[in-house]
């Protein structure tokens, strides 16, 4: 690691002792000022607002010494800097009024949003410091690299309104209404309208239910109509700009590129979302169901749509023409299922089916999205070739051609994108567990998800850096009848798209115990003494443990490759409340 | 609702009034001011220094396309040059793939300097801020950075969308324009570049285009047009400004003092980056990138002197390993005269004014323009008197003297309709498909108006 000299060895080229000397600290200050203030105009009548400031400033500092770096680069002193801020104020005042009306209760409330943000920037790199003690002084730098400074700036500004009537607490009407500007739309485009009704009917409450169904402690049904916006994720994007260049300067004047094109169209994402619910609980309360349905249909989505690149460009903010739906069913059930003086066993189990699918894209044929999406399939499908096997004769990798021909290499866009998977799981659910008594508590959480992903699988032409079992059925000799392919050095002609077709694609579902976690407290008699609130000492493990056919690292994030996988964490610990 | 408020009308006005003063406000309250680290679209062309800026900005891009990838992959396209490290195996062999990476570079480098260009021309016309003057020469330097990414687009790919806008709603969906109407293009805004722009440079070294760029560009264009009798013209109009423009010394052509360019590109540091990629490492083992091939060095007549000053040789395990040598200077801290990427030249104008003048019947003047490198290169003088043998001498002439710069070979072997006769001798993989690289799979994906190019 050292040569006679002391120095570091850079003869391999590398040193990874080099890493300690180049120390690098980051610092976040925060200062977050907020307050409430009511004021009761009249008995049914309060004026409320929230006020906030926010800023946070990020300072960055690295050194790479030149005795850390190769001398064979005829390296020097560096330092990096790096200075970040961004701050943000809002208001949400509202006005509240209520009052009884038509022997029920109405509620209206007119409010606002207000939001300002503005966040910069600027790095700066010092190099040639002739003395390693000056780093954290830019003057001591024999040169002061700056680079491109970063600025932006955000407005968000809204007003609404809500009316809400309750009749005996059995039936509640709300209707809401929202206008919505933000500074992220060009002129013309900033405001959006949205709204909402719901209603709701408690049947528990009404006298026919208790005697038709005594069981029954709770009911409530409960649908709703409603109406969001979706802003654009950057800031400026409908603004042509230029920037200066990322590579300096012309004949040492100073030069600009195209950093955005200008691009005046897109507006407001709209999402109309249907939901009808049921909740019921039985025996006191002992059970409870929540069951619920909800389509939400997506219109005008806003992408990054991706543009050929003759536009001068590669991505822009466009409003996709297309209306995507989600519909789903959620079940959630809570059980109390032994509870006495000295033990409770209560259960929490929640299901999940969602469905995504492409309902209407007017021109997705011409569009650069036609590879990837399809009318009536869900947006997380999975396109990619279809592998078809191996030649018994040759060995070689076979597939399917979009005609259903078996073929060597798929060339056309037809046969290089067939439907192979999707990402999106078919459901998912989790089942929670709290054992108690006395002073004991036992929890665990178990999770499931029925899913498919990416498949690591033996390969031609690819350095192993395990090899898989299956390579043992690979195709060795003519005749031989297996989906495995031969063993070669070279990756072939047909490797892009082997690597994208189903071979590589496959089930990924899994059922992990998530967290399983035990503590005890202290009895309160000892504590009131020790003039101690509450002294808990738990002990708790995440990813426990994992059920899986998945040949992959971690089936929760199926992934190409060698990654970390969802960390498995044990911690002990103390709780104190004074 | 009416009942709601009927007993309380101070309410209502209260309301009224708040509703309205939120609804007034709400257009102010989202105003922002422009970012101050950019400069937005119109105020590009409201000053001299920021559309200055954005002049400089092209020819960076141009410097980063044309002193990078493309500077050699046409080479190995051709018969000039075998790779050695595998990273150019594709263009080597003549099967560049449909997602290969460099070939994607080209045109999405070349769109975005036309990007550049367009923008430019768009908003120097529209802006009351600039001088006549000086809108003639931001309107003269963009139009001839677009005629130049053009000629290079068709002469890769063959048809190419034809964007001369900015407005993303019509670019983003272009199909490709036939060649002949690129060309017509290319040729109007070189004869406005040719009227907008001066004789003298603009800036040092001679790093801005000037007439006599569009000049030689043209000649250049007429000469693949087979308008033969324009391209002397323009030749002509070069080599006849001989105050400016004189046949340099071998050692001295590629240096940034060359007498010989009529236009380079300025670089930071001194060197170019072909010279870092051409140019052998000190490891005795290591291949060059790249070497010439065997047929290309035996093309030499003996006693050429440009073997000697342009080509260097490592020899590995009794292997000789010829490679490229006509910039030298391989990083700033290497003890030689500084050096850039010269884009344009005056012994091309002699060659392209020498194939004009034969094809015309010309023989003689033909001749004395083929001879002038010649004489240069320390060879006897051609004294050939057929057309076809002129042709021929003209052909390897040019191979010789304008090798591994901006793909000449490539393009005269498919201009002149000689790559399937010439390529097929000394490529086992040879297509006539192959004269055309493929338009990159990513554009076909994200314009579905465009097609592929046959054999893709």
């Amino acid at each position: 690691m050292y040569t006679e000299n002391g120095l570091l060895n850079f003869d391999g080229g590398a040193n990874y002792l080099a890493f300690l000397q180049q120390k690098s600290t980051t610092k976040t200050d925060k200062l977050m000022a907020s307050s409430h203030i009511g004021y009761k105009i009249l008995e049914n009548l309060i004026f409320e607002t929230n006020l906030g400031f926010n800023r946070i400033s990020l300072n960055g500092f690295s050194i790479y010494p030149r005795t850390s770096q190769n001398p064979a680069n005829n390296p020097n002193n560096q330092a990096q800097y790096a200075n970040n801020t961004s701050t943000t104020f809002d208001i949400e005042p509202q006005i509240d009024y209520h009052r009884n009306i038509g022997g029920g209760k109405l509620q209206a409330l007119i409010g606002g949003t207000y939001q300002s943000t503005i966040s910069k920037g600027d790095f700066i790199q010092g190099e040639n410091y002739k003395d390693e003690n000056l780093f954290g002084n830019m003057a001591g730098a024999g040169l002061l690299n700056t680079y491109l400074s970063t600025y932006s700036q955000y407005k968000y500004s809204s007003l609404f309104g809500r009316l809400n009537y309750n009749l005996q607490d059995k039936y509640i009407l709300n209707i809401s209404y929202r206008r919505d500007g933000s500074s992220r739309f060009g002129p013309g485009k900033q405001f959006g309208d949205f709204g909402a009704v719901g209603a709701a009917w408690l049947f528990s409450k009404e006298s026919f239910t208790n005697s038709l169904f005594p069981f029954l402690s709770y009911g409530k049904l409960r649908a709703s109509y409603g109406t969001v916006g979706n802003e654009p994720a950057g800031n400026y994007q409908y603004l042509q700009s230029y920037n200066l260049s990322f590579y300096g300067t012309y004949n040492g004047n100073t030069s600009t590129t195209p950093a955005r094109l200008a691009n005046p169209d897109f507006r407001w994402e709209l999402n109309k979302k249907v939901e009808f619910g049921i909740e019921t609980g039985f025996f006191k309360d002992r059970i409870l169901l929540t069951t619920s349905w909800f389509r939400n249909r997506t219109a005008n989505q806003l992408v990054n749509y991706s543009l050929p690149s003759q536009t001068g460009f590669t991505k822009y903010t466009y409003n996709l023409p297309a209306v995507v739906q989600n519909v789903g069913l959620e079940f959630s059930l809570n059980t109390i299922n032994i509870k006495s003086s000295t033990f409770t066993w209560s259960t929490n189990f929640n299901l999940s089916f969602i469905q995504n699918k492409l309902i209407s894209y007017p021109g997705l044929e011409s569009s650069s999205y036609k590879d990837l999406y399809q009318v009536g399939e869900s947006l997380s499908i999975k396109k990619g070739a279809l592998f078809a096997g191996v030649d018994p004769k040759t060995g070689t990798l076979l597939f399917y051609s979009s005609t259903g021909e078996k073929i060597l290499n798929p060339t056309s866009y037809k046969d290089r994108y067939q439907k192979i998977g999707k990402t999106m799981p078919d459901y998912f659910g989790a089942l929670t567990n709290t054992l108690k008594t006395g002073s004991f508590e036992l929890s665990f959480l178990i999770q499931f998800v029925k899913q498919e992903g990416y498949k690591p699988a033996f390969a031609p032409g690819e350095l192993h850096s395990y090899m898989p079992q299956e390579a043992l059925q690979r195709w060795q000799k003519e005749g031989d009848i297996t989906d495995i392919p031969k063993a070669s050095l070279l990756a072939g002609e047909a490797y892009i798209n082997f690597k994208s077709s189903n071979y590589f694609w496959g089930d990924a579902s899994y059922i992990k115990l998530k967290n399983l976690s035990l503590s005890y407290s202290l009895p309160s008699l000892w504590l009131t003494k020790a003039r101690i609130n509450q002294l808990r000492i738990y002990a708790q493990g995440q990813n426990l443990f994992t059920i899986t056919k998945y040949k992959g690292t971690d089936p929760e994030i199926p992934g190409v490759g060698l990654y970390i996988p969802t960390l498995r964490v044990i911690s002990l610990g103390l709780q104190l409340t004074l | 609702m009416k009942k709601l408020y009927k007993n309380n009308e101070i309410w209502k006005f209260l309301m009224l009034i708040a509703l309205i003063i939120l609804n007034y406000s709400c257009k102010k309250l989202i105003e922002i001011d422009a970012p101050v680290n950019e400069i937005i679209g119109s105020k590009v062309f409201n000053s001299e220094a920021s559309v200055d800026a954005a002049l400089n900005g092209l020819y960076i891009t141009f410097r980063n396309q044309f002193d990078g990838s493309i500077g050699f992959l046409p080479s190995f396209s051709s018969d000039e040059l075998n790779d050695n490290a595998g990273g150019f195996i594709s263009f080597n062999t003549n099967r560049i793939g449909v997602d290969d990476g460099f070939n994607s570079a080209i045109w999405k480098n070349s769109y975005d300097l036309i990007y550049q260009s367009n923008s430019i021309i768009e908003g120097v016309q529209l802006t009351s801020f600039l001088s006549v003057g000086k809108k003639n020469q931001l309107l003269g330097e963009a139009k001839f950075m677009r005629a130049f990414n053009y000629f290079e687009l068709v002469n890769f790919y063959g048809d190419v969308p034809l964007i001369t806008a900015t407005d993303v709603r019509i670019t983003s969906i272009a199909a490709r324009t036939s060649i002949d109407l690129v060309y017509k293009q290319i040729i109007t805004d070189l004869k406005d570049a040719q009227f907008l722009l001066d004789d003298s440079y603009l800036g040092p070294d001679r790093s801005r285009v000037n007439r006599s760029a569009a000049n030689a560009l043209l000649a250049r264009v007429y000469l693949y047009k087979q308008e033969y009798g324009n391209a002397e013209i323009q030749a002509t109009n070069v080599i006849n400004n001989a105050s400016v423009y004189q046949i340099e010394t071998l050692s001295n052509l590629f240096l940034k003092s060359s007498k010989e360019t009529i236009f380079q590109i300025a670089n930071v540091n001194g060197y170019t980056n072909l010279a870092q990629t051409f140019i052998a490492n000190t490891n005795p083992v290591s291949l060059p990138n790249c070497s010439f091939t065997d047929d290309f060095i035996s093309a030499f007549e003996p006693s050429d002197q440009r073997k000697m000053n342009w080509i260097s040789v490592k020899t590995i395990k009794n292997t000789p390993y010829f490679y490229p040598y006509k910039y030298k200077k391989l990083s700033s801290s290497v003890n030689l005269q500084p050096e850039c990427l010269i884009v344009l030249r005056l012994a091309e104008q002699y060659l392209i004014r020498a194939e004009a003048r034969v094809m015309q019947g010309k023989l003689t003047e033909g001749r004395d323009d083929l001879n002038v490198t010649r004489r240069r290169a320390g060879l006897l003088d051609n004294t050939q008197v057929s057309k076809e043998e002129l042709l021929l001498a003209i052909e390897k002439e040019k191979r010789i003297e304008l090798c591994v710069e901006f793909g000449h070979r490539w393009f005269d072997l498919k201009r002149t309709k000689r790559a399937d006769q010439i390529l097929s001798l000394v490529k086992s993989a040879w297509k006539p498909t192959a004269a055309l690289y493929p338009i990159p799979l990513i554009e076909l994906n994200n314009n579905p108006n465009l097609t592929p190019n046959p054999g893709y």
